[in-house]
């Protein structure tokens, strides 16, 4: 059973250089108490697709496909209703998580206000809630950290704020876009273990944004990998480790440090004139004479995904 | 004057310096008019000798028809911060409004606000608050109501372009993927991030607003049921004060409005101080 089901999804700009299609016709779906990991190199589309979850695109993107949760579609909710869905039922949590609290407020009013909100709750009973939320993402004193701002926060610790508040109204699903950017191996690792933590505790689904593939490896159940606006190839992760089997997914765990290292010859290619073919086939190193002028669909292969001529 | 601050400690030791002076003359005017029935020393109205020079009966001595000029003085605080303080009360809110809106929605509400907003900013305000002042029942509600209503423009200019810039902040993009509507968003995490821009902006509007006042009084276009600074100027200066250089009855008036100006601007200074320091600024 899908909680987050993802059809033919494409998401183009209208820039003044020409079209830029940064999601191209991509499909995924997200199980139920499932972490997917969605991973590619900077550039490639990743955060553009948790956006358009959400409908947080700017207004020039061209939205087209659907998205459903539970049977509705995103893609085609009033405002309203989808205010209904945002933080209740999807949360997302964002990269830079000082830049994502308001700076004048308390930390402590900043979760209350959720509760204010959407559940009508009245600030005593919710500052207990709001303390013990915050305990749990181990702050030493909760009570304490209610009451400061968010420049008196290290970044790490501001993180933390901003999951308590993603998870604090039981959200089915989070989305996490690289929460662990800009975090230190230490932190980094916390922070994983505290999705770990809270995913096995609420039974939600994670969707992790990511190009860290330690990070997707450590907690993920699937991964999509993504290369240049189009998903190439879907997996469990066990499986995607093991054997991986688009010429990309090779050449980037080999390119890993633990793996030898080895740098994927040829630059990333330019989102607004993609190349022709397979969008890869430039770099490839197992190219075949179709790949120059087709564009390999996906091809299911051993309930996994790929989109490469050498599957066909 | 903002210059010579002193760089806080720790964001948490120094929540920014009162000004004793400010908050002083402030809270003197402002007791003075609230009680000034039990404060003034005599009725207004009450009439004595004319012309008396200052003693310790009549402190402020008496102008041309024996009233008592401190008592006139004292009510006449009512009148001037009142007047003050609800046209820029009036103005801060309109202009406000019309630039948290304009700034977050962007596009063509933006558009019609500030289009509204420039046909205000052309419109020349003195010679209208004149016209009407001089059309309408001379009343200082009225001239208090028309100062607000064309006061606000710069305000509603300067919120705007600081609502622009907030409302593309991160955090603004998260509370709304928490579910909050617009209009929260406006009032929860933009408009606390404009305040300390429109607190200083609201005292100046006091300032200009009570400036305006005694202005219109002074012209004869105040309200002579009712005795303000301005129209204790306007008096001394028809009635043969300046001319006769009875200092006592028109320096105290203009002295009030200086150091009731000054006090609100020195506080404006300071609450925009205290929230830098709450937000980490300095």
């Amino acid at each position: 059973m899908s909680c987050l089901h993802i059809k033919h999804l494409t998401v183009a700009f209208e820039t003044l250089t020409g079209k830029v299609v940064a999601v191209d016709d991509v499909s995924l779906d997200h199980e139920k108490k499932e972490t997917l990991a969605l991973v590619g190199e900077t550039g490639c589309g990743k955060s553009i697709i948790a956006r358009s979850i959400l409908r947080l695109l700017p207004e020039n993107a061209l939205v087209r496909g659907e998205i459903f949760y539970e049977d509705r579609d995103l893609l085609k909710l009033s405002e309203k209703e989808l205010s209904e869905i945002r933080g209740q039922e999807i949360a997302i949590i964002f990269q830079n998580p000082t830049l994502a609290l308001n700076p004048v407020l308390k930390i402590g009013d900043q979760i209350l206000e959720l509760f204010r909100v959407h559940k009508r709750a009245s600030p005593i009973g919710s500052r207990d809630y709001a303390r013990s939320l915050l305990d749990r993402m181990g702050f030493e004193n909760p009570a304490h950290a209610l009451d400061m701002y968010p420049s008196q926060f290290s970044e790490g610790m501001n993180q933390r704020v901003l999951i308590a508040l993603a998870i604090a109204l039981h959200p089915k699903i989070i989305i996490a876009d690289e929460p662990t950017k800009g975090l230190d191996e230490r932190l980094k690792v916390g922070i994983l273990k505290e999705f770990m933590k809270i995913k096995a505790e609420r039974e939600s689904c994670l969707f992790l944004i990511t190009h860290d593939l330690e990070a997707a490896q450590t907690i993920a159940d699937r991964v999509a990998l993504m290369y240049c606006g189009q998903v190439v190839e879907t997996g469990l992760i066990s499986e995607f480790f093991a054997g991986p089997l688009h010429p990309y997914a090779r050449a980037l765990l080999k390119s890993l440090p633990a793996q030898g290292f080895v740098p994927i010859p040829g630059a990333s290619p330019s989102m607004i004139s993609p190349p022709a073919g397979c969008r890869f086939h430039p770099r490839c190193e197992e190219k075949l004479d179709v790949c120059r002028h087709e564009a390999p669909p996906p091809i299911e292969k051993s309930g996994r995904t790929v989109r490469c001529f050498l599957y066909r | 004057m903002r210059g010579t601050r002193s760089i806080p400690q720790s964001s948490k030791g120094n929540k920014g310096r009162i000004p004793f002076l400010g908050v002083g003359l402030f809270l003197l005017f402002f007791v003075l008019g609230l009680g000034a029935d039990v404060i003034a020393p005599y009725d207004p109205w009450e009439r004595f000798d004319p012309y008396l020079e200052p003693s310790a009966a009549h402190w402020l001595g008496t102008d041309d028809l024996g009233h008592d000029i401190l008592s006139e003085l004292i009510h006449g605080s009512r009148v001037s911060v009142l007047v003050g303080l609800g046209a820029a009360v009036l103005a801060t809110v309109i202009g406000l409004c019309i630039g948290l809106f304009a700034g977050y929605y962007k596009g063509t509400p933006d558009e019609i606000l500030m289009g509204i907003t420039d046909v205000f900013l052309m419109i020349p305000r003195i010679p209208l608050v004149i016209l009407l002042a001089a059309f309408l029942k001379p009343s200082s509600w009225i001239i208090a109501l028309v100062i607000g209503l064309l006061w606000w423009t710069s305000t509603a200019r300067v919120v705007r372009s600081k609502s622009l810039q907030v409302s593309e902040m991160n955090f603004v993009l998260s509370s709304k993927c928490l579910g909050f509507s617009n209009v929260h968003i406006i009032f929860t995490d933009v408009f606390p991030n404009i305040i300390q821009i429109v607190i200083p902006k609201f005292m100046l509007t006091v300032a200009a607003a009570m400036i305006t006042e005694a202005s219109l009084s002074f012209l004869g276009l105040g309200d002579p049921s009712m005795k303000s600074w301005g129209m204790m100027i306007n008096f001394a200066f028809t009635k043969g004060g300046l001319v006769n250089a009875l200092w006592w009855w028109f320096i105290p008036p203009g002295l009030c409005i200086t150091l009731f100006v000054y006090a609100v601007v020195l506080l404006g200074y300071s609450l925009e101080e205290k929230e830098q320091t709450a937000l980490g600024v300095r």
